[in-house]
């Protein structure tokens, strides 16, 4: 047995740890687990969908006794490669442990388990007047597990911190099918931050089966503004003196003129179709803090140059407001059938130059961009629109991806603010490492000993044998063209 | 190589000055003198100390402002303690970015005062800031009342470098606030204590300075009713710097500037933002307090007021507190933890005093307590009953001769195990603080 393929035995074995109707071998059942939210692909052996820890377990150690990888996966919507069997074996869907295991509202403390949907959770407590503060764009699919396998951020991240700055606590699944619990919980625990440790760390250590997580009050208030530019360096220049102002505001967003173009048609924002920039910005607090800094924000945007400034404290019109940042990755689709997107950060002062090379390197390479970037905290989505049945495109991408990253490590960045190193940035993490630093992170590897069991070739620099196995013969028989 | 040795291989060493003999006998630690100190200029004298002493098999204690060495366990043996404070230079400070990049021994204090000349500063307010270094700070996760509010190291350091047992430098996270490239091993040297690698320098994301600051102090007649207050400000929708709770003679800032306070469980709110947030704060703390009883509200200011808010920081540290113990539990769980301290004390014929950080779920306690066996008896106690809910009981200041036989963490678990895996890949040799850390680490 290789990893492309699974003997009748092991699909057995895994049926009578998860029941049959949790395990998918057939060719037509595995397509659908090829892709994420990434132009890479991943070909499992088999597809196993667990319920508890103890099957979680069970399943890690019959990858252990079969010598196979493992995968765990949420939803799929990753944008790293992170959730692709890229090495074949065992693909580990955690969708089915979707539970909100213990709720405490007067500590504001949750504990789930790693299949359930972000927007899920801040919903189930939205009557208890809380939410749960990372929101990635994606909230409406993704998971806890795979927010915290990536330390995903979004918009709201700039004022109130990432996922790990809301994680307290993990229950994992170590590579020996060990389950342990780490982190205090909502308590002080002494030692070193294993929760810490963990979040960020791509699925690579263990499997987390459940996640103690921090509740937030909602604020008492929120106001959204709407800026709309003419030109780019106004947009930035207002980012900058807000920034400036000492206002921390909770989401600072921007989108540019080709994404303009692409949701005003579909989506009515009432953008002007020359305006080179659309600004949103947010603050919360008091109300009396909200009133004060409403008057700032938009006496900014005013000197900055905005055309037009709109804002919104009432949910439904704050959420119209949003609806062209929000819809942006979606509407882009509109012009070309596929997209890469890039997740570059650098410090939020080299933004305006950064933005200018990236327009530069995509014009030399011949692809239309739009950008989508946390303004507030210098993280840049790139959107390259491409077609990839057009020979040579993808590859073109990937090096003008490339040539992006390198610009934002040479701003003084990093070459992934959120999304994670994944497939496809593993080797440009010597931009940014030296050896001795990837050697201290093999350390923290061995430590948990998880050898390449969980989710192999993924996150660090490829090796000899990455990369090595292909579309399951079965599946191939299914055509050359076979696509979902 | 032997101990003069090493001394005279430092020495000759680029940069690195070295006592020994009775001139060392300042950096003890737990009343282990260690026959070396060696204090490196930069980071290559860091690396150049540890390449040395790792060779020779010796054991090193990284120190700072020397503020938190007497927490952890006796160590096996101190050979040479790696004396940090003349690394103190702000390596880069970019003030539109809202970030700074500063050398481990650099004082919290000193490092504030670069901050506050460009309008901002750390958010990090650990105890004896104008001693404490970075490094040291960050070492022991030590935090104040503000973490509150803003969090605690973890959620404000995006950037370390440090050196590892065997003299290899290291650097993780980068110098901006969203980095997810590799693991992050920022959060592996907080809270490390010493045993795992020295950092040598920190990045940190920053705050604007707020236009307006604000301190209110409510005294209440007992712990319930000052507990019941605390956590209704805990849960409420205001959003205020920090909320202590303090019981009698706890904060002598606060008895020397508040007399009528005396002898109260005092509620200790601090605040800031723009002038109407202030407002608003201030307005509905009063009224809260005044709603629930409390016999005075006070609004000290000027020096009162920075003395109130060093007191409830400092707390415990005034070098006269012979045991200081740190219960960890569940904001909810902060009265009856109050309450089982108190009971505890009355129960051996002494007493103690408390604060709280309680929407923090953190009680620190101090105790007139010198004799071991007593000392031993008191947190076997407290450990046993805090332990039918979860809680933990850290021992983090006692005299040296009570550690002996006393695991001043008190935690153990399969998560330990993974901790002792990880020690033992950083620093196989036990080169760093041997026996200081959890499990004997």
């Amino acid at each position: 047995m290789t990893a492309a393929t699974v003997s009748p035995q092991l699909v057995r074995e895994l049926e009578r740890i998860v029941g049959r109707d949790g395990v998918f071998h057939r060719p037509e059942d595995l397509l659908v687990f090829e892709y994420d939210g990434t132009i890479d692909r991943g070909y499992p052996a088999v597809v196993v969908y667990p319920r508890s820890a103890e099957q979680v377990a069970a399943i890690v150690r019959v990858a252990v006794l079969n010598n196979l990888p493992l995968v765990p996966r949420g939803a799929g919507t990753g944008l790293s490669g992170g959730a692709l069997a890229t090495e074949g074996g065992i693909l580990m869907p955690l969708t089915r442990m979707n539970s909100i295991l213990e709720l405490d509202l007067e500590n504001r403390i949750a504990v789930v388990e790693p299949g359930l949907v972000n927007l899920e959770l801040s919903r189930a407590v939205a009557k208890h007047g809380l939410f749960y503060a990372p929101d990635p764009s994606s909230q409406k699919a993704c998971t806890i597990g795979g927010n915290v396998a990536e330390n995903a951020g979004g918009p709201h991240c700039l004022a109130l911190g990432v996922t790990t700055n809301h994680v307290l606590g993990l229950e994992l699944v170590l590579a020996n099918g060990e389950i342990v619990r780490v982190g205090g919980w909502g308590r002080d625990r002494p030692g070193y931050d294993l929760t810490g440790v963990m979040v960020g760390s791509e699925g690579t250590l263990a499997v987390v089966t459940k996640v103690c997580v921090r509740l937030l009050r909602k604020p008492e208030a929120v106001r959204t503004f709407l800026a709309i530019f003419d030109t780019i360096d106004q947009a930035t220049g207002a980012v900058a003196a807000v920034i400036g102002a000492g206002i921390v505001p909770g989401a600072l967003e921007m989108i540019d003129k080709y994404v303009i173009r692409a949701v005003e048609p579909t989506l009515h924002c009432g953008f002007p179709l020359d305006a080179e920039a659309v600004l949103l910005v947010e603050v919360d607090g008091l109300r009396e803090f909200v009133r004060e800094c409403a008057a700032s924000v938009g006496a900014i945007m005013r000197e900055a140059g905005a055309r037009e400034v709109r804002s919104a404290d009432d949910p439904a019109e704050r959420e119209q407001l949003w609806v062209g940042r929000k819809g942006a990755i979606g509407a882009l689709g509109a012009l070309a059938p596929n997209y890469y997107i890039l997740d570059g950060v650098v410090p939020p002062s080299m933004l305006p130059e950064v933005l200018t090379r990236v327009y530069e390197i995509c014009e030399r390479y011949g692809f239309i961009v739009g950008n989508v970037f946390h303004a507030g905290d210098g993280n840049l989505h790139p959107n390259i629109v491409f077609d990839e049945r057009v020979p040579g495109a993808t590859a073109k991408v990937l090096d003008a991806g490339g040539e992006v990253l390198r610009v934002c490590v040479e701003a003084g960045g990093s070459i992934t603010g959120e999304h994670g190193v994944g497939v496809e940035k593993r080797d440009y993490m010597s931009l940014i490492f030296s050896e001795a630093d990837m050697a201290a992170m093999a350390k923290l590897k061995r430590a948990f000993g998880a050898g390449e069991r969980f989710n192999p070739c993924k996150a660090f620099p490829t090796h000899k044998g990455c990369g090595e196995v292909h579309r399951g013969p079965a599946v191939a028989a299914l055509g050359p063209d076979i696509y979902v | 190589m032997t101990i003069p040795g090493i001394a005279a291989h430092l020495e000759a060493a680029a940069d690195v000055s070295v006592l020994s003999g009775p001139d060392a006998e300042r950096f003890s630690v737990d009343g282990v003198a260690p026959a070396v100190v060696a204090r490196p200029m930069d980071e290559a004298g860091v690396s150049a100390v540890l390449t040395a002493a790792s060779e020779a098999g010796l054991a090193v204690v990284p120190w700072g402002g020397g503020t938190c060495m007497d927490i952890g366990n006796r160590p096996r043996r101190v050979d040479v303690v790696l004396d940090m404070s003349a690394l103190d230079a702000v390596v880069e400070y970019r003030p539109r970015d809202m970030t700074v990049t500063a050398q481990a021994g650099a004082t919290v204090a000193a490092l504030q005062r670069v901050l506050d000349s460009e309008g901002q500063f750390l958010a990090l307010d650990p105890p004896l800031p104008e001693r404490a270094t970075i490094g040291g700070a960050v070492a022991a996760n030590a935090s104040g009342p503000r973490r509150f509010r803003f969090g605690t190291a973890r959620d404000i350091v995006i950037g370390t470098g440090a050196v590892l047992a065997d003299g290899t430098a290291i650097k993780s996270g980068g110098r901006v606030v969203k980095n997810v490239a590799g693991y992050d091993l920022n959060k592996l040297f907080i809270g490390s204590g010493g045993t795992l690698g020295v950092i040598s320098r920190l990045t940190f994301k920053l705050l604007p300075s707020q236009p307006e600051h604000g301190l209110v102090v409510a005294a209440f007649d007992d712990v319930m009713a000052a507990c019941g207050a605390a956590r209704a400000i805990v849960n409420g929708v205001l959003a205020p710097w920090s909320v202590d709770v303090s019981g009698p003679g706890a904060i002598g800032g606060l008895d020397e500037a508040l007399p009528e306070a005396r002898g109260s469980w005092n509620v200790v709110v601090e605040f800031a933002g723009t002038a109407a947030a202030v407002d608003r704060t201030r307005g509905d703390l009063l009224a809260l307090f005044h709603g629930l009883g409390c016999r005075m509200v006070f609004e000290p200011d000027g020096s009162a007021r920075g003395a109130i808010i060093a007191g409830t920081r400092d707390f415990g540290l005034n070098g006269e507190t012979r045991l200081m113990l740190r219960a960890a539990v569940l904001p909810s769980e902060v009265l009856e933890t109050c309450v089982m301290l108190e009971r505890a004390a009355w129960e051996r014929g002494t007493g103690c005093v408390i604060v709280a950080r309680a929407g923090n779920g953190v009680v620190l306690s101090a105790w007139p307590i010198t004799d071991p066996d007593v000392v031993r008896g008191l947190v076997a106690q407290l450990r046993d009953r805090l332990r039918r809910s979860g809680g933990m009981l850290v021992v983090e200041r006692c005299p040296p001769e009570a550690k002996q036989g006393l695991d001043v963490w008190g935690i153990g678990g399969p998560d330990v195990s993974l901790m002792r895996r990880l020690k033992q890949q950083f620093d196989p040799s036990a080169v760093l603080s041997p026996g200081r850390g959890v499990g004997g680490i």
